[in-house]
């Protein structure tokens, strides 16, 4: 399904190239032991990924911990190795080197989960800002206050803090500075790995209403992973759901979340909490048993099997699915896509 | 009698900047059988609270007023020795993080078999099966073998499920789970949950569950608290409060979430600004800062806990706030 000029897993109907697209991707760790010494074994974090991310499109990925989607957005922005090509406007980006990898970064930034640990404490924020818009030549000499001063307006902050510390500002307000930062090399692409959920709920609204606005308004391309299905379904426009290392499923947010393909995708959607009690109290659950397995030992077949409600020993224990298009735009990893519903999954 | 009974509890707690008034006249009660949520955002003092009710507090901090009974017995000033009796036997304690909470040095077993030996007058084989029984009985498979296994070798779920067991050892009345979810995924979250209903409804306990996930109160509580530096804002039947928030911050939190089945990318109404430090008890309502419905006198007085609509005192349903939102009852906006 790789054919010359057709780009798998876009959104149905759209004509134009994607901006990035990911091509088998695949980052794998080796594992010390108890002693400290490097083991043969290696989990395999992120296990075949491919995927495409339109001009302008959010594509959320969704996961529980340890799924590999951190992994995966650490690879595109080239902070671990990984095998497989990631292209950036049809250019493969993995052989990048030097300043072209910096050039690369530049297109391509990273918004991270705690603003704290990710910013110099011993910086004024004014600097922060400073500091990549005179490495990228986006702006020099005293253009770059003037460049400091819209950033801080663009991300909602009042000039005065610039001359502030990170430690003077909240977990929202530090988001904020995180954004602005990214954003001062004006870059095509944000990856943002779990940007809200460090934040209390008031906040985190403001973060994402943030993030739409500042999206509509620079055309950015947004690739947003978070763990809270609904957070992610609000800000996507498309959605992949990833279990131990694969993605499998990739839809249209509306298609995800109403009409799931994967199993996986089913219970995970009736495990999340709904804020309406007469909702609630009418809800079934299909409650997985167990937990994720170990990435160290991926079962055979099919990854989510041992725990699928609907699966059969045959093929799913023994053939692992592809992720294949199931209807137009909707691709599943699944041998019986659309099967499990959370009516046939409770009996 | 209420299993637990807070009456205008006020915690002080000493800086180096100065005093911080973290929580400000709590009136809560927890009866029998009964599941009541204490929702607020970090700094809103519910863990405070629920600290306070275990004697837990640090030693920077000081119960300036108020009182907390527990079946009738007055649980502040209680000496050490006293409260370790009421603490794991009548009123036990589930934490968010069970890595820090449990001790890494002993096995699984140990921990429960510690709590038996503080409350029960289990000893020798009986009570190694009564720890069994109990790592059985919160869903953690082969209990025997895990009871010897050592808080690391626990997954995320298992150490929470581990922690679940040590806090029902003695069966205790009443349990206070303080963001016991909020560490876990969702599967697991569902997993835990659901453990706890079926061991609420097996054992009539009282639950009081402070958590800042409005979607896990929905499912959990019948009664929900909201709190909000240092007051609780909003009372009432989890139905009621969800129905129809009046006061301005539900309303805010309620906004801010997005759903599953509303529209995408639309603004949510988040609150402005954020909370406040309490340097100082506010002259004035709370939220007054950040409120779009403050009026002259939210600045300078404290809106009290009344009765909204045409409740009159059952508190099914009461707002501390002088500009409310219309409850749906009152013909309003549902």
């Amino acid at each position: 399904m790789n054919g010359a000029g057709v780009h798998p897993f876009t959104a149905g109907g759209t004509s134009s190239a994607p901006l990035l697209e990911l091509d088998d991707l695949r980052v794998s760790f080796r594992v010390k032991d108890s002693l400290g010494v490097l083991r043969r074994a290696e989990v395999r974090a992120v296990d075949g990924v491919s995927l495409c991310v339109a001009r302008g499109e959010t594509l959320g990925l969704v996961g529980e911990s340890g799924c590999g989607k951190s992994t995966l957005a650490q690879a595109i922005v080239r902070l671990v190795d990984f095998t497989g090509a990631i292209r950036l406007d049809g250019h493969d980006v993995s052989g990048l080197r030097r300043r072209e990898l910096t050039a690369y970064r530049r297109r391509v930034q990273m918004v991270f989960q705690d603003p704290y640990s990710s910013l110099n404490p011993r910086l004024t924020v004014g600097r922060l800002l400073a500091e990549p818009i005179q490495f990228s030549g986006e702006a020099k000499g005293s253009a770059v206050f003037g460049r400091v001063g819209e950033l801080l307006d663009l991300v909602g902050l009042p000039l005065d803090a610039a001359s502030r510390y990170p430690h003077e500002f909240s977990g929202g307000q530090r988001q904020r500075i995180g954004l602005a930062r990214a954003l001062s090399v004006a870059p095509d692409v944000i990856i943002a790995d779990e940007p809200v959920s460090a934040l209390d709920v008031s906040v985190q609204a403001q973060i994402i209403n943030l993030l739409i606005d500042l999206q509509r308004r620079l055309g950015l391309t947004l690739v947003f992973i978070a763990h809270d299905l609904a957070v992610v379904r609000h800000v996507s426009d498309r959605v992949g759901v990833m279990y131990l290392g694969k993605i499998v499923e990739l839809a249209p947010a509306d298609d995800v979340y109403l009409r799931p393909l994967h199993p996986y995708t089913v219970s995970l959607l009736s495990a999340v909490p709904v804020p309406d009690p007469d909702v609630e109290s009418v809800r079934q659950r299909i409650v997985l048993s167990g937990e994720a397995p170990s990435p160290l030992a991926v079962p055979t077949g099919c990854r989510f099997h041992p725990r699928c409600p609907i699966a059969k020993p045959d093929p799913c224990s023994t053939r692992e699915p592809e992720l294949a298009e199931i209807a137009p735009g909707r691709f599943a990893a699944c041998h019986f896509p659309g099967e499990a519903t959370a009516v046939t999954m409770r009996s | 009698m209420a299993l637990l009974d807070i009456e205008g509890l006020t915690v002080r707690f000493r800086t180096l900047r100065g005093e911080v008034h973290a929580v400000n006249g709590v009136t809560l009660s927890v009866d029998e059988g009964e599941t009541v949520a204490l929702v607020g955002e970090s700094g809103s003092g519910k863990s405070v609270t629920a600290l306070a009710v275990l004697g837990l507090l640090a030693p920077t901090a000081t119960i300036a007023a108020g009182s907390i009974r527990s079946a009738g017995r007055e649980l502040v000033g209680l000496p050490g020795a006293k409260m370790r009796e009421v603490r794991g036997r009548a009123i036990s304690m589930v934490f968010q993080d069970p890595m820090t909470s449990l001790n890494p040095l002993m096995t699984i077993g140990a921990q429960i078999r510690e709590v038996l030996d503080a409350h029960t007058d289990l000893r020798g084989r009986a009570a190694k099966q009564r720890v069994v029984e109990l790592i059985e009985q919160v869903g953690i498979p082969d209990a025997e073998r895990r009871s010897f296994q050592y808080p690391h070798q626990f997954s995320g779920g298992m150490r929470q499920r581990a922690m679940i067991a040590v806090a029902i050892a003695c069966k205790p009345r009443l349990l206070i789970a303080d963001e016991p979810t909020t560490a876990l995924d969702v599967t697991m979250q569902a997993q835990i949950l659901g453990l706890l209903a079926s061991l609420i409804a097996e054992y009539r306990m009282g639950l009081l569950l402070i958590t800042h996930d409005l979607g896990v109160v929905a499912g959990t509580c019948e009664t929900t608290n909201v709190m909000y530096g240092g007051r609780i804002v909003e009372t009432g039947t989890t139905r009621e409060i969800f129905r129809s928030p009046t006061h301005p911050y539900t309303r805010g939190l309620l906004g801010s979430i997005p759903t599953m089945g509303g529209e995408r990318k639309v603004k949510l109404t988040a609150i402005d600004g954020q909370p406040p430090v309490l340097r100082s008890t506010p002259q004035g309502c709370t939220f007054e800062a950040r409120c779009a419905n403050r009026i002259e006198r939210c600045v300078v007085e404290v809106p009290s806990l009344d009765p909204v609509g045409d409740d009159t005192g059952s508190m099914v349903h009461a707002a501390a706030c002088f500009n409310p939102w219309p409850s749906a009852r009152d013909g309003g906006v549902a």
